[in-house]
Formats: structure tokens, C-alpha cells, sequence
């Protein structure tokens, strides 16, 4: 059960410099943009972070009907996993959304739909965690969290939208839209390479987080076992 | 069905204070803002006639719904209920057929007073506005509040955890409401005639939220159920 340290050493030493080169990149040498200049160039860090937090509440809504469709699996120390580094990228979504907001609307925060959508996927991350933590039977827990999965997941399309069904101060879709991207292609290629590669810490950090919790629960086992 | 309609309306008999004291909150919550508020214009009370509006109707029927589970949960109703020979399902709906009707005379009363109480001419519309906006708002709601009590009654701290999980996934389908209302309110208004093309918009929205949490929560709720 217990992996070898070294290999975790060894991934987290490529995620590390893959973001150091990708963020650095877009950081000190992708193009300026014509209409924000450099403040721009914190989109590399909000829109990956921002993907991050919403393919994370889909693999937790994919996690949730797994588990209530097979309740004797392991699955629900991963959902845990899951809505804590989805509640980090949420939080690093909100906050990087803050800075950018200040030069460009000239205020730190507005409840504009799409911010507001984003700060309830937070809230709805936290409720998860703890309604995981307040439930202590494992199937009632199974059940629960996995229906709760499900309606955080909701809210992404909501938050997607939110730009096009209310008024707000951020802007519409820039990239995905039927009329085409309205970003230059060295822009897009850029922030690509930073979405996959915030991606995969999103993974990785689940997996390590998932292995944390099987060790402490195997852990807590033995101990139970051991004393009783 | 007849039967379950029985037994709930004389449940709710038996427990008048699980209705009375959440409609007697929100009073006091009328008045304090009424009180709070007489110092503004009466443009900036008209602004925040329906978002206070809709801020009030959704505690008031948050606490109605925490105290009938709170109830059912000390007096092991829901357990016993789930051995009646109709589906659990239909229990849970036409617990929330009665939760809808008693809050549908409630917003409608409140919002009367609240209106009267800011001092506010109200046009002949407000009451078919708001009458237009609550079917969608509730159908939406109430099985979506049922689903959240089913699955916080059976923790420790539901009272806390209730409002953290219902209240950010009741927010889009509140801000859609509200965003009806005041338009439907405003074009009723002398000058304005009939409903606007701007409305359509919003209320396909309203109707397309309302629809979507009724059907979704009402499947999650038998998933729920077997959770207890």
C-alpha cells in the first residue's frame, strides 16, 4: 500500500518546473494584449485555475454517481479529496479574479452574477466537506455526499452562463463562442499550455490527497483493531 | 394520496408552530427593515422592495421546512412513513405540495406588508407579478429544500448545515425570480404597457431553473430517501 517516496518526489519536481516554464513563459515572454497590456497576463493564472475547479466538480459529480451506484467501493475518500483541491482552485479563481478586477473595473469585488456563481461553488465545496465530516456511518455518508455531488455540479453550467443570463461586469466568452475565438492564437496556445498543465497538479494533488486519506484510514483501522 | 394529504394537514394542525413561528420571523423581519429603511427614497425602496421580498420568503420557508424535519426526525415519522404502502417518493411530494401551497399564501401576504409597511404605492401588478414568478420560483424550491433537509437531518449539526448547502444552490433560481419580479412590476407600472420583449428572456430562464431543480431534486430525493 505505502508507494515509494521517491516517485512522488520525482512528479512533483516535473509539475513544479513545468509551471515555473509554462507561467514564466506567459509571464515574461508571451505578447501583450492591445486593450489591458501586462496586467492581462494574470489570465495564465485565473482561467487555468478557473478550468481546474470546474473538471474538478465534474470528476466529483462522476465520483458521486459511481458511489451511489456501487456503495462498497472506495470511492468516497477520493470525494473528499476531490472538494478540498476543488475548494483551492476555487479560492485561487476568486482571488487572482480580485486582482485582475482592481485595474480593470477599478474595484476589488462586485456581486456581479458570474463572481457571485463562482464564490457559491466555494460555499457549496464547503458544504460538502462538511457534511462529509458530520456524517459518521460510511454508507449514509456514500449516499449523501454523493447526492450532493451531483447538485454542485449544477452550479458549473450556472457559473458558465451567468455571463449571458444576467447583467455583469465580466466579460462574455471569449473563447468558446459559434462566431470563433476573439483571442490571438499565440494567447490561446500559451493558456492552453497552462490550463493542461494546472490541470495535472489538480490531478496529481487529488491523488496524493486520496493516498493521505486510504494511509490515515488504514492507519485508524490498525489502531482499532489493535486496541480492541 | 388523499390519505398522505390528511395526515400531513393534520400533522401540521397538531404542530401549528412550525408554520406560525417562521410567518411570525419573518413579520418581525418586515418590520425591522421597514423600520431600518424609513429614512431612504422611496426609488431606493422600490429597488429593494424584491430582493428583500424574496430574502425574507426564502427563510421563512428554510425554517419551516428545518422544523417539520426536526419533528419528523425526533418522532421517527420519516422512518415510519417510509413503511406506508405508498412510495416513499410520493410521501416526499406531497409533503412538499403542502409546503408550496402554505408559502405561495405567505410570499403573496408578505408581500403585501412589506410593500405597506415602506410606504410603497403599489401599482395594480405587483400582486399578478409576483403571482406569475412564485409558481416556477416554488416548484423549484421546495423539492430542492426537501432534498437538503433529507440529506442534513440525519447529521448532527443540520441546523448549521441546512442553510450552508441549500441556501448557495437556491441562489440562481432566487436571483432569477427576482429579476422577473421587478421587471413584471416595473412594466406594470402607468406609462409602461404590457409585458416587454425584455422579459421573455428572464422568465424562459425562471421557468427553465424552476423546471430543471423540481426534476432533478425530486430524482435525487428517492436516492435520498434510501440514505435514511
Amino acid at each position: 500500500m505505502i508507494q515509494s517516496p521517491h516517485r512522488h518526489y520525482l512528479i512533483a519536481v516535473l509539475m513544479l518546473t513545468g509551471l515555473i516554464l509554462v507561467w514564466g513563459y506567459g509571464i515574461f515572454f508571451a505578447v501583450a494584449e492591445k486593450h489591458q497590456g501586462e496586467i492581462y497576463r494574470i489570465i495564465y493564472v485565473h482561467v487555468p485555475a478557473a478550468a481546474a475547479a470546474f473538471t474538478i466538480s465534474l470528476a466529483l459529480l462522476i465520483q458521486g454517481i459511481l458511489s451511489l451506484k456501487c456503495p462498497q467501493s472506495n470511492l468516497i475518500l477520493a470525494g473528499k479529496a476531490l472538494a478540498e483541491v476543488g475548494l483551492l482552485f476555487t479560492s485561487l479563481t476568486l482571488v487572482t479574479g480580485s486582482l485582475w478586477g482592481r485595474p480593470t473595473w477599478g474595484v476589488w469585488w462586485s456581486w456581479d452574477a458570474r463572481m457571485t456563481t463562482t464564490l457559491l461553488l466555494a460555499l457549496l465545496y464547503i458544504g460538502y466537506l462538511l457534511l462529509w465530516s458530520s456524517i459518521t456511518q460510511r454508507d449514509t455518508k456514500v449516499k449523501v455526499c454523493g447526492i450532493l455531488a451531483v447538485l454542485i455540479a449544477v452550479d458549473v453550467p450556472i457559473i458558465y452562463q451567468s455571463v449571458t443570463w444576467w447583467r455583469t461586469l465580466h466579460q462574455p466568452p471569449s473563447l468558446f463562442r459559434p462566431q470563433g475565438s476573439t483571442m490571438d492564437l499565440s494567447i490561446q496556445l500559451t493558456l492552453l499550455a497552462c490550463t493542461l498543465m494546472v490541470l495535472s497538479l489538480a490531478g496529481w494533488l487529488t491523488h496524493m490527497r486520496t493516498h493521505i486519506l486510504r494511509l490515515k484510514s488504514a492507519l485508524e483501522q490498525q489502531a482499532f483493531t489493535h486496541f480492541r | 394520496m388523499i390519505s398522505l394529504l390528511r395526515f400531513f394537514v393534520l400533522s401540521l394542525m397538531s404542530n401549528k408552530e412550525h408554520v406560525l413561528s417562521p410567518m411570525s420571523f419573518g413579520l418581525s423581519l418586515v418590520l425591522l427593515l421597514a423600520v431600518g429603511t424609513s429614512a431612504l427614497p422611496e426609488d431606493a425602496k422600490i429597488t429593494m422592495y424584491p430582493t428583500l421580498l424574496f430574502v425574507i420568503g426564502l427563510i421563512v420557508l428554510s425554517w419551516m421546512l428545518l422544523k417539520h424535519f426536526h419533528t419528523f426526525a425526533q418522532e421517527h415519522t420519516l422512518t415510519t412513513l417510509l413503511l406506508h404502502p405508498f412510495k416513499p417518493l410520493a410521501i416526499a411530494l406531497t409533503f412538499g405540495l403542502i409546503i408550496l401551497t402554505i408559502n405561495l399564501i405567505t410570499f403573496i401576504g408578505l408581500g403585501w406588508l412589506l410593500a405597506a409597511m415602506l410606504g410603497l404605492s403599489l401599482t395594480p401588478g405587483w400582486l399578478g407579478a409576483l403571482t406569475a414568478c412564485l409558481p416556477p420560483y416554488l416548484l423549484g424550491m421546495v423539492p430542492l429544500g426537501v432534498l437538503c433537509c433529507l440529506l442534513t437531518t440525519i447529521t448532527p449539526a443540520s441546523t448549521m448545515l441546512f442553510p450552508v448547502i441549500y441556501f448557495p444552490l437556491a441562489t440562481p433560481l432566487t436571483l432569477a425570480s427576482i429579476e422577473v419580479y421587478t421587471l413584471l412590476w416595473q412594466s406594470s407600472a402607468p406609462g409602461i404597457e404590457g409585458v416587454t420583449s425584455a422579459i421573455t428572456g428572464p422568465i424562459g430562464l425562471l421557468i427553465l431553473l424552476g423546471g430543471f431543480f423540481a426534476l432533478l431534486s425530486t430524482w435525487l430525493i428517492s436516492w435520498a430517501l434510501t440514505a435514511l
